[in-house]
């Protein structure tokens, strides 16, 4: 809510994160130096998903964004609950499908920018079957 | 005080359509698990008189003709989808119900009404935004008003999704233009009884004095007038009710006669039923088997079977659901569905253990499952089978149209150009 002073959540039932409690079992002998000092292993899921939720997955099947670093197979993070706003990379439907484009605002105008000199600047148009689907956030390219 | 309940529009279709835009706001009908019959519809679908329930090949001429769409259900899309509705709900901190794979009640707190409808206009437009499920809210004094309310706000397009029930002037026509059959938790039999004793509007059960209804109805009756009457009577169950029975069962793609390929069925079953068992960390101590015959009129058998220990093993499970279904085949007849049901659930960790038993061949057993339940999980697929689940795959399925497992397998990503 608008004007809430406490976040408020409820009680998570989230994954087990499992936390080491001690390096060495402590039956006999001196305990690692390291006990005063463990931390959590990193965990994708919670560094690179921020709303669980409202996160998806999509592969990219073409090549119109390599220039922006996006090619063929990669997978996508996408994210419904960020706001789209200019500059930000998108997945939105057009003409019931879906594609992956730079959104660009300019002067109350939309456009869908592509990252490859080969396809063109798409005009949003009011009349379009235009939607945006939601707004990537990391790009997985895999090198091996 | 305010009860909100929260509904998914057309939940399946709308699952659909997320994924396939090509069929956004376009008639499409969701079949069941053999592909025989109309589970959901989309808005279209249902303007163009689809009924639910129908059969398939009633709508023949409709998809032949590409006028209505139709898919083939895709439970595991459906039920990851759900998930991510109800934990978009849980962000908002209320107490909740999950009431249905599409369905929560809310309970919101000390708000009044401009507030509710507030809280109610960010819920649906979160959900929409974070899911891209579309859904209703409809606010009211109690879960069963609160109901009534949400069918307003689904129906009616001047709301905008969400309609707020308190108004005497608005309540009151409309629970007399409401029948009792249409009022949460009364269906066609109790509404015949409530007819006998000339109660027919939601009006006049909430109107119908305490002693009467306590004396000709049962006590579910009582409750519900009291909730018309704005008094709550169905506490929110936030806490997951322990299950009571778990049910695996399925029509045959082809109607079968051996009992080889009966067994099969029954194995494959009870090997589900058990994985269900096991995944809420329950142990059953009692097995039903029904069959139905393929006869002109609904009929089917059941048998039961007690066991002396409660149990998780699928092995002891299947060996005692086939001793069932042998009792029940008879040769010669022809079988279109079978089911398993285990009942007389306990905990996991309330088992006493057994004298008979040994401890070790207990969590010998536990850690088999274990095992079989993490390798099957990891790789998404039934990799280990039951002897008997291999036997034959003649009742086996293969729906026609099923659309991908877009959010739960990677291979199955949706693809962007």
């Amino acid at each position: 809510m608008k004007n809430s002073p406490l976040d408020i959540h409820p009680i998570e039932n989230s994954q087990d994160q499992p936390l080491p409690l001690f390096l060495s079992p402590v039956h006999a002998g001196f305990p690692s130096p390291a006990d005063d000092f463990i931390e959590e292993s990193i965990n994708l899921n919670k560094e690179l998903i921020a709303h669980p939720a409202a996160t998806f997955f999509v592969r990219v099947a073409g090549d119109s964004m390599v220039d922006a670093n996006i090619h063929k197979n990669d997978v996508l993070i996408v994210d419904r609950s960020i706001v789209p706003s200019d500059g930000k990379i998108i997945i939105a439907i057009i003409n019931g499908e879906f594609t992956v484009k730079q959104m660009r605002i300019k002067n109350n105008k939309t456009f869908l920018q592509p990252k490859n000199p080969s396809y063109p600047l798409i005009e949003i148009h009011p009349d379009c079957d235009f939607q945006v689907w939601g707004v990537v956030t990391y790009i997985i390219h895999k090198a091996l | 005080m305010y009860y909100a309940l929260v509904d998914c529009n057309n939940f399946y279709a709308s699952c659909e359509q997320l994924f396939s835009p090509r069929l956004a706001n376009k008639p499409l009908a969701i079949l069941s698990n053999n592909d025989g019959c109309v589970i959901a519809r989309s808005k279209e679908a249902k303007e163009m008189g689809i009924p639910m329930g129908a059969p398939i090949f009633t709508c023949k001429t409709l998809v032949d003709s590409g006028h209505l769409q139709v898919l083939s259900s895709n439970f595991t899309l459906y039920g990851d989808m759900s998930r991510r509705v109800m934990d978009t709900l849980k962000t908002f901190g209320w107490d909740m119900e999950i009431y249905s794979i599409d369905e929560a009640f809310l309970l919101l707190p000390y708000f009044k009404k401009d507030e509710a409808l507030e809280a109610g206009r960010e819920v649906k437009t979160k959900i929409q935004q974070w899911t891209g499920i579309p859904v209703s809210v409809g606010i009211a004094k109690t879960k069963t008003l609160a109901k009534l309310a949400n069918a307003i706000a689904k129906k009616e397009a001047t709301y905008q999704g969400v309609y707020w029930l308190d108004d005497p002037q608005v309540l009151e026509p409309l629970l007399s233009q409401t029948p009792v059959e249409k009022i949460w938790g009364i269906g066609k039999k109790l509404s015949q009884l409530l007819a006998k004793k000339k109660i027919f509007s939601a009006w006049q059960l909430r109107e119908t004095p305490d002693d009467f209804l306590r004396k000709y109805f049962p006590l579910p009756i009582l409750q519900t007038a009291y909730e018309l009457r704005k008094i709550p009577c169905n506490a929110l169950e936030t806490q997951v009710v322990t299950k009571k029975s778990i049910t695996c069962s399925r029509t045959f793609a082809q109607k079968i006669q051996t009992w080889e390929d009966l067994q099969s069925a029954i194995a494959h079953f009870t090997s589900i039923a058990g994985e269900k068992l096991r995944s809420h960390h329950l142990l059953s101590q009692y097995l039903s088997v029904f069959l139905a015959a393929d006869s002109l009129n609904y009929s089917f058998e059941v048998a039961h079977l007690a066991f002396p220990t409660p149990t998780a093993y699928t092995p002891n499970l299947i060996t005692y659901a086939k001793k069932i279904a042998l009792h029940l085949y008879q040769e010669g007849s022809t079988y279109k569905k079978a089911g398993v049901i285990l009942t007389h659930l306990t905990l996991e960790k309330t088992v006493e253990p057994d004298i008979f038993v040994s401890p070790s061949v207990r969590q010998k057993q536990m850690r088999i499952m274990e095992t079989i339940d993490k390798i099957n999980n990891e790789k998404k697929s039934r990799a280990i089978l039951f002897g008997s689940q291999r036997l034959s795959s003649k009742w086996k399925f293969a729906p026609s149209h099923k659309t991908s497992h877009f959010t739960t397998q990677w291979k199955d990503l949706p693809l962007v150009r």
